[in-house]
């Protein structure tokens, strides 16, 4: 067993959409699935809907976390809103590992890393079909974690890596929200359904 | 009993510390909002009513205040009256709340008010990361920690009235932990079952031994003192309550240790591969226990390293620390937080410059002030590894590199100058946010 790599998340959203909150419940998650050690990091700044965003999380299964920096090289990075792939900082800072974004559309895969595995899924479509809105904006949080379940990534050891549960997001879910932790869930199982490889 | 809403899993640094408060059995919070501070409050409002404690008989006035300087009074007000105190707030809010954290130390009071540190402003504004806020209070006689983890800050208020309201210490004690990058984030947390925490925090007294408030015991509290009263052997008194708290933290932590299984060195520091270091870097806060995994690195690859964190500040651990320098004739110091003018414009490497000339086998050791991390910049692991490289080189060739970014004797970690650390595209505009 070689010495475990801190798994490090990157989410890209806009303020509004919850990024800060899935940083949050992926550690909850992943604390519940077996990690030992997790850490979530929002960016906070003056808070304004809208504006992109960034959150972090931290996952090791052994290893004590000990570094508050924010992610630089994340294994995996999670892009809420397609329209902030072009922005500095986003697509153009990935350097390797998984991406998974939020579209129906159709990605222009040339802003990624020719070895970057990208997936996507129809979070908000998903959100507005199941009337999972809070004040008329889809939630995409748990849905979005709910498509995770099904992103693959290993290490270069292959031996660690993400792998959730479908099964711990309906239990976290109901958790945190109550009654509506089962329409979360319900999305989040949808997302999983269509995600899809586009790289 | 009701089973509680939290008692293990990720939780922010903000909500550990409400938890703690509550599981100390504070009889009074006094509140004022501040960033990064106000969820500490916030949940605090919701847990006096929370059915976990209501149903265990435990009651806490919660008192929302108009200022910090409020806050303040009215936790002098209540500590007065014999009540187990709490508040929390941070930066400017801090420092309104000044004249009256030397009134605690004044009164001698057991207060415990936790700090969600952030930059201090003028000109412009910043609530991250950054000690200047406690740091500015460093000589008022109040009791400062530097805590490092989201399980420590809940650990550290536990602990805290067993310190503060200890017979040889009465002094308010302020545990400091860095805004945002504790306060917001989340790790995991156990809290102490309620019943063994009770069992663990010092008994409740109906009042204090030198202070009360009491209509058939009247006593008068902030009259004058003249110059040929005892003005000067109160101060010297409370200064002597400061060296008195060493012991009383070591012991706490211990008693700690024996029930829960959980420690933070002696308490007073935590080294890390301290014992045989050819070179060794003392810092607090989260920055301190992040030079944990650079030393591990370090040591990979051959190189003997080691950290230190100062936990507890004021008082100040002179043997303690003095005990890991002796081993070694090379000291970095990290200092997030600026004493504008000081010699080396970092609090804690002035201290322990100070603190070598105690003794001829500490006298010629090199002590290399850093300072980074200021206004909540984040200081990476890259460049604590260059932080100990310098070290290193001072070690081997007896002379410190030079740096574009050393400046006065100290190497300012992190600055916008390097290669690496030029705004791209708008990223000037956008910051860090």
């Amino acid at each position: 067993m070689t010495d475990e790599r801190i798994i490090e998340v990157t989410m890209h959203g806009r303020g509004g959409q919850g990024a800060i909150t899935a940083a949050l419940l992926l550690c909850e998650i992943a604390y519940a699935d077996g990690y030992t050690d997790v850490l979530s990091i929002p960016k906070i700044g003056a808070e304004r809907r809208g504006a992109p965003i960034k959150a972090f999380t931290k996952l090791s299964r052994e290893r004590k976390i000990k570094n508050y920096a924010a992610v630089e090289d994340a294994d995996i990075t999670i892009i809420f809103d397609p329209s902030l792939i072009p922005l500095p900082g986003v697509a153009e800072a990935i350097k390797h590992g998984v991406v998974l974004i939020n579209t129906a559309d159709e990605v222009d895969v040339s802003k990624f890393p020719s070895d970057c595995k990208i997936y996507t899924s129809p979070v908000t479509n998903i959100a507005l079909e199941l009337n999972l809105t809070a004040a008329g904006y889809p939630i995409l949080n748990v849905p979005l974690l709910g498509a995770l379940t099904k992103v693959k990534f290993r290490d270069e050891t292959g031996e660690h890596g993400l792998d959730l549960n479908l099964e711990t997001i309906e239990k976290i879910a109901i958790k945190k929200f109550g009654q509506r932790g089962h329409l979360n869930y319900e999305a989040a199982v949808k997302a999983a359904a269509q995600i899809k490889e586009i790289q | 009993m009701t089973e509680p809403r939290f008692f293990e899993g990720p939780q922010k640094g903000n909500l550990a510390a409400a938890y703690a408060a509550m599981d100390a059995d504070i009889d009074v919070v006094t509140a004022y909002p501040i960033t990064p501070q106000t969820t500490v409050v916030e949940e605090l409002s919701i847990l006096v009513g929370e059915k976990e404690f209501l149903d265990r008989g435990q009651k806490t006035h919660y008192l929302r205040m108009e200022s910090e300087h409020s806050v303040g009074a009215s936790l002098v007000g209540a500590s007065y009256a014999g009540a187990r105190t709490y508040s929390a707030t941070a930066g400017q809010g801090l420092l309104y709340m000044s004249e009256m954290v030397h009134w605690m130390v004044g009164a001698r009071l057991p207060i415990v008010v936790s700090i969600a540190s952030r930059g201090l402003t003028g000109g412009a504004w910043n609530i991250w990361a950054d000690y200047g806020d406690i740091i500015s209070q460093r000589d008022s006689g109040i009791m400062i920690q530097f805590l490092a983890t989201h399980q420590e800050i809940y650990d550290s208020i536990l602990m805290g009235f067993n310190v503060t309201e200890h017979r040889d210490v009465m002094l308010p004690l302020f545990p400091a932990y860095g805004g945002f990058v504790l306060s917001h984030t989340a790790m995991p947390v156990k809290r102490v079952p309620w019943e063994e925490a009770q069992k663990f925090v010092i008994p409740k007294k109906d009042e204090w031994d030198h202070i009360w408030i009491d209509s058939e015991r009247p006593m008068m509290a902030g009259a004058l003192i003249m110059p040929q009263n005892f003005y000067a052997e109160f101060r010297i008194k409370a200064h002597e309550a400061q060296l008195k708290a060493l012991p009383v933290i070591k012991d706490t932590m211990a008693e700690f240790e024996k029930r829960f299984g959980r420690s933070y060195g002696n308490g007073l520091v935590e080294p890390y591969m301290a014992d045989d270091a050819d070179v060794l870097l003392i810092g607090y806060g989260s920055i301190a226990k992040q030079a944990e995994d650079a030393v591990d690195t370090l040591r990979k690859q051959g190189y003997r390293a080691g950290a230190l964190r100062v936990r507890t500040y004021r008082p100040f651990p002179t043997e303690d620390i003095l005990q890991y320098i002796k081993k070694t004739k090379v000291v970095g110091v990290m200092d997030r937080g600026i004493a504008f003018g000081s010699p080396t414009a970092g609090a804690l490497s002035t201290d322990i410059m100070a603190v070598c000339q105690r003794y001829e086998s500490t006298r010629d050791t090199q002590i290399v002030p850093f300072i980074g991390g200021l206004g909540g910049r984040d200081i990476t692991y890259d460049e604590q590894i260059e932080q100990f490289k310098i070290l290193f080189e001072l070690k081997e060739k007896g002379e410190a590199p030079k740096k574009p970014y050393k400046m006065w004797g100290t190497y300012w970690t992190g600055l916008i100058t390097g290669p690496d650390k030029v705004p791209q595209g708008d990223e000037e505009y956008f910051g860090d946010i």
